[in-house]
C-alpha cells in the first residue's frame, strides 16, 4: 500500500544572475519528480546540499504551495496529521516543554493528556515547566521529537534532525526517534547527509542529483533492525554502497 | 549586597534634595525656593488647590493619546513590513512624521480645528505614532519564519498564530514604544496644554509663571513625575517582566 504518491512534481525559484543584478535566472529544483513512499515505510532520501530535498519536504508539510504536479496522500491516513522534526528544533522559547507540545495538540491528544505522558515517557517529566532556554541541547530536542509525536502521526518528515548534534548524543536520539516512529507505526521521510544515519534508521534510500533533482539509485536496506548507528552491519553496507558507487554522495 | 543597588539609588534620589536645600539656603532669593518651601505648596495644591483634577485632566489627555497612538502605530508599523508596496509608498510618510516639530503640529491643528481636546489628541498621537510605526515594523520585519513553518505544519489557527507565534516576537518592540511612547506624550500634552487649553498642568504651570510662582511650578512638577515614575515601576517594568520572564 502506498501512504505518499508524489507525480510529476514541478518546483523552481527565482534566482538573482551574479553578473547583472536586474536580471533573474529561474532555477528548476524539481522538473517532473516522481516518487511513491509506501505504508509505514521509513525512506531516507540522500542527496548534496541544494538539491531540493528540503524543498520537498517543505512543498509535502504545507509550508510552500507554489509548485504543480500531484501528492497524493493515502485515503486511510490523509485525515491523519503530519508531523515535522526540523534541523533546528524551532521550540517557541517563551513557551515551557509541556505548552510547546500541548500549542500543537489536538483536541483529542488534549483530552487524553499525550503532552504530559510523551515527554514522561522521553525522560522529561521533571523538566515540563522549563523553558527551552533553560534545557540542554539534547533535551530540546527531545521536546522536539515529542511535538512530532504527539498526535499520533501517519507521516513524519524529518530534516537532517540530528545534524551538529555531539556523536553520542545524536546516537542516543537516533534509537529514540526510531523506536517511537515502528511503536507508532508512523510513515517517514528523512532528509539527511550522512550515510551510515539513512542506513541505521531506513528501510530505503534513495540517491539523488541536484537541479533538477533526479533520483540515481534506489536502494532497499536489508539488515536486522533495530540497528545501531556504529554497528559492524550498518559499516559493512556503508562500505559495499561506496564501493559500488564512490561518487554517490556527491552525485552532480 | 544586594541592597547595595537600591541603597545608592536611594541616597542619590536624596542628594537631589540635599544639594537644592542647601543652594536655597546660599542663594537666599524668592525665586530660588527650597524644597521646604515646595513640599508646603505641594500638600495646599493637593488639599485645598486643583493640583489632583489638573493631574486628572492631563493624564486622561496622555492616556487617551498614547492608546491610540500605540493601537494605529502597531497597525500601520505591521501592514508597512508584510505589504512592501504599502511601505514604499509611505515611507517617506513616516520619515515626515518622525521629523516635523511637535510644536509645528500643534499649531497647525489648533488652528485647523479649534481650541479643543481633539485637536490637542490628535497632534500628540501624530507626533508619537511614527515613532511606534518604525518600531513595530522593525520587529515584524525580525518576526522569526522557522516558527511560521510549525504553525504551518502543525495546522494553527489563525488565532493562535498570533497569540502564541507573532506577539510574543513583537512584545519588546511594544514594551519600547509603549516606554518612549509615555515618557514623550506626558511631555508634549504639558506644552500643547500651555498653549492652547484652559485646563491641565500644563495650563496651570503657564498660569503659576504668568505669576512667578516658582513654587506651585515645582509643586506640580514634582507630582506630576512621581505619578510617572509610579506608572513606570508599578505597571510599565511589571508588564515587561511579565513579557520577558522566560529569558531569565
Amino acid at each position: 500500500m502506498i501512504d505518499i504518491k508524489i507525480s510529476n512534481l514541478n518546483k523552481s525559484f527565482l534566482k538573482s544572475n551574479s553578473a547583472n543584478k536586474f536580471e533573474k535566472n529561474i532555477l528548476q529544483i524539481l522538473k517532473n519528480f516522481n516518487l511513491d513512499i509506501k505504508h509505514n515505510e521509513v525512506l531516507s532520501i540522500i542527496g548534496p546540499s541544494g538539491t531540493g530535498k528540503t524543498t520537498l519536504l517543505n512543498i509535502l508539510s504545507g509550508f510552500d504551495p507554489h509548485f504543480t504536479g500531484n501528492i497524493e496522500i493515502n485515503r486511510e491516513i490523509s485525515g491523519k496529521k503530519i508531523s515535522f522534526i526540523f534541523q533546528p528544533h524551532n521550540l517557541l522559547p517563551w513557551l515551557t516543554a509541556h505548552e510547546n507540545v500541548k500549542l500543537v495538540s489536538s483536541q483529542e491528544s488534549l483530552q487524553q493528556n499525550r503532552a504530559y505522558k510523551i515527554l514522561s515517557e522521553l525522560g522529561l517529566k521533571d523538566f515540563i515547566n522549563s523553558y527551552p532556554n533553560n534545557l540542554s541541547g539534547g533535551m530540546r530536542r527531545r521536546v522536539s521529537i515529542a511535538r512530532a509525536f504527539v498526535n499520533n502521526p501517519s507521516i513524519l518528515l524529518m530534516d537532517e534532525p540530528f545534524v551538529s548534534l555531539e556523536k553520542p548524543l545524536a546516537n542516543q536520539l537516533r534509537d529514540l526517534t526510531i523506536s517511537l516512529i515502528r511503536k507508532y507505526k508512523v510513515t517517514t521521510l528523512l532528509v539527511t547527509h550522512d550515510l551510515r544515519e539513512a542506513i541505521m534508521l531506513s528501510d530505503r534510500i534513495i540517491f539523488c542529483t541536484e537541479s533538477p533533482m533526479n533520483i540515481v539509485l534506489d536502494k532497499k536496506i536489508e539488515i536486522s533492525k533495530p540497528a545501531k548507528y556504529e554497528s559492524d552491519e550498518v559499516e559493512n553496507l556503508y562500505k559495499e554502497i561506496m564501493n559500488l558507487y564512490p561518487d554517490i554522495l556527491s552525485a552532480k | 549586597m544586594q541592597s547595595l543597588p537600591t541603597i545608592l539609588r536611594l541616597s542619590s534620589f536624596f542628594s537631589i534634595f540635599i544639594i537644592w536645600f542647601l543652594l536655597s539656603l546660599t542663594i537666599d532669593h524668592r525665586l530660588f525656593v527650597s524644597p521646604v518651601d515646595v513640599l508646603i505648596d505641594l500638600k495646599y495644591h493637593l488639599i485645598e488647590g486643583d493640583l489632583i483634577d489638573d493631574t486628572l485632566i492631563t493624564l486622561t489627555r496622555a492616556g487617551i493619546s498614547f492608546f491610540i497612538a500605540m493601537f494605529l502605530g502597531s497597525i500601520i508599523g505591521y501592514a508597512l513590513a508584510r505589504f512592501k508596496k504599502l511601505n514604499y509608498f509611505f515611507d517617506s510618510w513616516v520619515i515626515i512624521g518622525l521629523n516635523i516639530p511637535a510644536l509645528v503640529l500643534v499649531i497647525i491643528f489648533y488652528i485647523w480645528i479649534g481650541l479643543n481636546e481633539l485637536a490637542l489628541i490628535s497632534a500628540v498621537v501624530l507626533n508619537k505614532m511614527p515613532i511606534v510605526i518604525v518600531n513595530i515594523r522593525e520587529g515584524t520585519r525580525l518576526l522569526d519564519k522557522n516558527y511560521f513553518h510549525v504553525a504551518k505544519v502543525y495546522q494553527l489557527s489563525n488565532f493562535t498564530v498570533w497569540i502564541k507565534i507573532i506577539l510574543p516576537q513583537l512584545y519588546p518592540y511594544l514594551i519600547t514604544s509603549a516606554r518612549t511612547g509615555l515618557s514623550l506624550i506626558w511631555k508634549i500634552v504639558l506644552v500643547f496644554e500651555l498653549l492652547g487649553r484652559g485646563s491641565g498642568i500644563g495650563f496651570q504651570i503657564q498660569v503659576f509663571f504668568a505669576f512667578f510662582d516658582i513654587s506651585s511650578i515645582l509643586a506640580y512638577s514634582i507630582f506630576f513625575i512621581s505619578i510617572i515614575l509610579i506608572i513606570e515601576n508599578f505597571i510599565m517594568i511589571p508588564i515587561e517582566n511579565r513579557a520577558t520572564h522566560w529569558r531569565k
